[in-house]
């Protein structure tokens, strides 16, 4: 199988001297195409941490992140911010719209970012899929928590990205509104095998992805396959 | 009651401490105003006291009970109203014999409080301290001699022990070979019936005209109110000033006009800036607030919060604007002191004399102005947490609602996409920013354009506050210049000759526009034509030296002009009155005008001799009237423009002027006069000269080298300062130092204010700058996206600024000015470029920061915050 992410070493640490707090501590793992997994851990573990890591908008203190055999970690904040919006799709606990553009405009935001044209055909069914229609004009604020989250995963998949991060992406929604997000996740890792990897607290939705790793106090504690 | 009171009190602290950099803007934009509000009224009461000083240098009276019997003044004296009363008498004129020098003197006589209070200057010696010494208005050099002066026929002995200046009633009043005299006035010599003139001040300084009427009519002043008419005189020049929006007269309006836009423009500006800042921390606190109703505060519970903020910045910045108010209008005045000591003696006397009185009425009323502008400022936020929703308001972004037709999507590019959608959202604050920066650079163009237009006129006018008028002896112009000259007095000098002479104009030559000023004030008349009948005009010649001959007929586009040419100024440029742009005849180029020596309708016509007739070259005599000749001369050009020697110089308009060559004038003179062309015996060339000087100082003490030393052969006649001009520039000069002053203020003020809404704005856009951030948007596309906002907001308000002030500057101008052809509006280009390169650097100083900061926050702490 392909290798879509490799992790070696990684390290990070906030703070200097009686402030000092490390994050990571030296992480290795990796994961392939299309395989969908669960970072899980207790508050303050370093789940977000790794995350933002990967999804580069922040820089490790030490190791390397390989996304396509393409090691990131000594690409300059220009060069991930690029890299991010045409590889990585990337999903929030508070689903970080933007509020003053509309669902639409929010969802084909990283294309336009790129200056590229967004097909209309495209468009629709994931506003289809995401069951938006109808809503295209809204403002997220007009919006439940759950219909904001599935804008956000429209967001984040428009680009068709290698890997999509989703950071606590049910964390804020009741059950049902939960349950209908993984599903969303789990079509899109199927039908385009995209990687997903998703960190969440909740051990019953990491149950639902392929393979689970647990960090404690910033380091692996378990990695395992789902049966 | 008392605990709600109490919560909503220190709510109100709490939030003021926690935002301190907000509070301290709102106290420093609410200080500032107060500083500008209170200064402006500061500026006003000193102005007010510093006028009244001068004018009372110029006569320290109220009002003139002229020609009452000496009996009467007892009713004065007994007056509790009255504070203090002069008295002078007139002595009549006098014939004078000096050692072969003959002239007619006008003798008043001047008790020892009128020589102090009239406004009396001394050139050199002292004033009469007894009924035998006089002083008199020229210097003969005779100063400490003893004359003899023959009133009604009486032969007195008189010790000349001083030289004043003519007095201003002199120099209206008096002929040319007339002259002032003052004496002491013993009072204990009068007779009960001696007339006398009696000079009061009154406690009260309100309705002075109704209580020296009442004072007339109970002491029985006058026999007729004819009588009173023409005798009882108010200093309208002082009075006006005890009361500043009293004034009329239209260079003082101007000082009302200003305040009174000032001030708009502080209280518009301050309203504008307040209402933004919050509006912001309200829009911020939706929230808050909606939570604080959900927990069953009330709306007018809410609303005490926001007012409890505005009551503590305005109770600290009124305090702190009133003491740096007092502290920095001590200092300027004492800068204004020493400029006003520098530029003339009467008005650094006035100024030394001129107390900083704390005008506590105008103060308080300050105080409500800026407390009325804050109240008015909060009370659109106000009515918004009225409104509040509370669901709405919970769920936060409240304010975030658009119209279907503001979501166009057919942007080129993301940057576009999102301005437009936050112009449309958040437009009160765009329009805060804009108007903020409008009014900025519209004060600051308004005063620069205004100034640089003014300064034209002046300039061009020649007009200067050291010039003088000296009339020197003909043989002794080039003495005189050369000592001018070679002293390093002054800066410019004109010299020409002057007469005057009569025409009479027939009704076809009356200009249509004269006509209706006459019809609609037919008082006019009498002042324009010197008799009724005969539409006789008083017609001044003028003949220039021969540079400013050259300079003037080349400004009007002529070549030369022949010795029986003229050229006619056919224009009134007294503008504060009714003669305001009257075009005085019909007159054109090739026309002729017939000049005569003596009024026709007075009906006394005399030669200097009789035998002179015979002199006449009989060919060239036009008999006309009362056998007086009359000479023709040809208008070689009718024009509106005034040589540069009589700009600024309108004592004689509105009566005809002509220009002719400097030997014309000559030739004229000795036809009129009936004396040969060849005879040399004729001495009465008198020549004007007008200096324009570097400095005051030098200027006087070349004058008292001239007048009073006499150390220069020959004699000179001081005509007296042209003191509207010196006020006018004076006026003009410290009203642009001290509106540049406020304007700076205000200019810093607006420009810390839109600091913070921009940074305020920033903070607020911050978190989905970094979501933009954090899915692909890099830092170079957000700072252009910023960059294109900011300088949009920069462009329009500089364009609507310019555009604004331009406007509005140009229609005063084109108001206020009638010489359009000479005087054209110039356009500041200058600070315009200016003014971009400053916008640029603040533009420059915004993104520096905006970057930094941007660069220095961490986007995971920002994406993980509950946005909406």
């Amino acid at each position: 199988m392909m290798e879509m992410l490799k992790i070696e070493n990684l390290s990070k640490t906030f703070g200097e001297n009686r402030n000092k707090v490390q994050a990571l501590k030296n992480i290795t793992f990796s994961v392939n195409k299309g395989e969908f997994i669960s970072i899980i851990g207790a508050s303050g573990s370093g789940k977000s941490t790794l995350l933002h890591l990967i999804s580069g908008i922040d820089k490790p203190t030490s190791g390397k992140i390989y996304i396509q055999d393409e090691d990131i970690s000594k690409y300059n904040m220009n060069q991930l911010t690029i890299f991010r919006r045409r590889h990585i799709g990337v999903i929030y606990q508070f689903y970080n719209l933007v509020p003053i553009l509309t669902v639409r405009e929010n969802i084909e935001l990283p294309i336009r970012l790129d200056n590229r044209r967004i097909e209309d055909k495209k468009l629709k069914y994931i506003i289809d899929l995401l069951n938006l229609s109808g809503k295209e004009r809204y403002l997220p604020t007009q919006l439940s928590g759950g219909e904001q989250q599935r804008v956000a995963i429209g967001r984040a998949i428009i680009n068709n990205p290698s890997i999509i991060l989703a950071d606590e992406p049910t964390g804020n929604l009741d059950t049902k509104n939960s349950d209908e997000i993984m599903e969303y996740l789990k079509y899109s890792n199927k039908k385009y095998n995209q990687t997903i990897i998703m960190v969440t607290h909740n051990e019953k939705i990491a149950l639902k992805s392929d393979r689970i790793i647990k960090i404690q106090d910033g380091s692996i504690l378990f990695d395992k396959k789902n049966s | 009651m008392r605990l709600n009171m109490e919560i909503s009190l220190k709510l109100a602290i709490t939030y003021l401490l926690k935002n301190k950099k907000r509070s301290i803007v709102t106290i420093l934009e609410i200080t500032i105003a107060t500083i500008l509000v209170t200064s402006i009224f500061l500026i006003l009461n000193i102005y007010q006291n510093y006028m009244i000083n001068i004018k009372k240098s110029e006569g320290n009276w109220e009002t003139r009970f002229g020609n009452i019997s000496y009996k009467k003044l007892y009713g004065l004296e007994k007056n509790s109203d009255i504070t203090e009363i002069f008295v002078t008498k007139n002595l009549g004129m006098a014939n004078l014999s000096l050692e072969g020098i003959k002239q007619c003197i006008n003798l008043t006589a001047y008790d020892e409080n009128a020589f102090k209070n009239l406004g009396i200057k001394l050139l050199s010696g002292r004033f009469p301290q007894n009924e035998k010494e006089i002083v008199i208005s020229r210097n003969y050099g005779k100063q400490n001699k003893n004359v003899t002066l023959e009133i009604d026929g009486k032969k007195i002995k008189y010790k000349i022990v001083g030289i004043i200046e003519p007095t201003e009633d002199d120099i209206i009043t008096l002929e040319e070979n007339q002259i002032g005299a003052i004496t002491f006035l013993n009072k204990s010599n009068l007779k009960s019936n001696d007339s006398i003139n009696a000079y009061v001040s009154f406690k009260n300084k309100w309705h002075i005209n109704d209580t020296s009427e009442e004072i007339a009519n109970v002491l029985k002043f006058y026999e007729n109110e004819y009588m009173q008419e023409q005798n009882l005189d108010l200093n309208i020049d002082l009075i006006k000033y005890y009361s500043i929006w009293d004034i009329i007269d239209e260079r003082d309006a101007q000082i009302k006009f200003l305040v009174i836009f000032l001030i708009s423009i502080i209280v518009i500006t301050s309203s504008i800036i307040i209402y933004s800042i919050f509006n912001i921390s309200i829009v911020e606190r939706e929230k808050h607030f909606a939570v604080l109703s959900s927990l069953g505060s009330t709306k007018k519970q809410l609303c005490k919060i926001i007012v409890y903020e505005a009551i503590i910045i305005l109770m600290i910045s009124l305090i702190i604007g009133t003491v740096a108010s007092m502290g920095i209008f001590k200092y300027t005045f004492y800068y204004f002191q020493t400029v006003l000591t520098n530029m003339n003696e009467a008005l650094a006397l006035a100024c030394k004399n001129t107390i900083i009185t704390v005008p506590y009425t105008k103060i308080l009323f300050a105080f409500i102005l800026i407390a009325i502008t804050v109240f008015i400022a909060i009370s659109l936020p106000i009515i918004k947490i009225f409104k509040l929703s509370i669901l709405e308001g919970i769920k936060g972004r409240n304010y975030l609602r658009l119209k279907d037709k503001y979501k166009k999507t057919n942007y080129k590019s993301v940057d576009n996409l999102i301005l437009n959608r936050n112009k449309k959202i958040n437009s009160y604050k765009h329009i805060s920013i804009v108007v903020g920066i409008t009014i900025s650079t519209f004060l600051f163009f308004i005063v620069r354009s205004y100034s640089i237009n003014i300064n034209n006129v002046y300039s061009k006018q020649n007009s200067n506050i050291y010039n003088y008028t000296v009339e020197v002896d003909k043989e002794h112009v080039d003495d005189v210049k050369d000592r001018f000259w070679k002293t390093g007095t002054i800066k410019k000098m004109y010299s020409y000759m002057e007469n005057s002479f009569f025409i009479q104009l027939n009704e076809d030559k009356i200009n249509s526009s004269l006509k209706n000023v006459i019809q609609q004030n037919p008082k006019v008349k009498n002042e324009v034509f010197f008799t009724n009948i005969t539409n006789e005009l008083k017609c001044h010649v003028y003949a220039m030296d021969e540079e400013n001959y050259n300079e003037f007929i080349k400004q009007i586009g002529i070549n030369n002009i022949k010795d029986n040419e003229c050229i006619l100024l056919n224009y009134s440029d007294v503008k504060t009155d009714y003669y305001n742009g009257v075009y005085m005849t019909n007159y054109k180029t090739g026309d002729y005008i017939e000049l005569y020596l003596n009024s026709k309708g007075d009906g006394t016509f005399s030669l200097t001799s009789t035998e002179d007739l015979a002199k006449f070259d009989m060919n060239k005599v036009t008999p006309y009237g009362d056998n007086q000749k009359k000479v023709k001369l040809k208008i070689a050009s009718v024009t509106n423009q005034k040589p540069n020697s009589l700009l600024t110089y309108s004592s004689e308009i509105p009566n005809l002027c002509i220009i002719v060559k400097e030997n014309a004038l000559n030739n004229i003179e000795k036809y009129l006069y009936g004396i040969s062309e060849n005879d040399d015996t004729f001495v009465e060339e008198k020549m004007i000269i007008r200096v324009f000087a570097n400095s005051r100082e030098l200027l006087d003490k070349e004058l008292e080298y001239i007048n009073v030393d006499n150390k220069l052969s020959g004699e000179y006649m001081l005509k007296g300062f042209h003191e509207e001009t010196n006020y006018n520039l004076q006026r003009w000069e410290i009203t642009e130092s001290m509106m540049c002053i406020l304007i700076i203020l205000c200019v810093i003020t607006n420009i810390a204010s839109i600091i913070n809404i921009i940074v305020a704005d920033f903070e607020e856009k911050k978190q989905y700058f970094y979501i933009l951030i954090s899915i692909g948007m890099t830092r170079k596309q957000l700072l252009k996206m910023i960059l294109k906002e900011y300088s949009k907001y920069l462009f329009i308000a500089l364009m609507i600024g310019i555009l604004l002030s331009l406007g509005i500057t140009y229609i005063i101008y084109k108001y206020k000015i009638n010489f359009n052809d000479l005087y054209k509006f110039k356009i500041p280009y200058i600070e315009i470029i200016t003014t971009l390169f400053i916008m640029l650097f603040i533009l420059i100083v915004i993104m520096n920061f905006i970057n930094r900061k941007i660069k220095k926050g961490n986007i995971a702490n920002y994406i993980n915050i509950k946005m909406i």
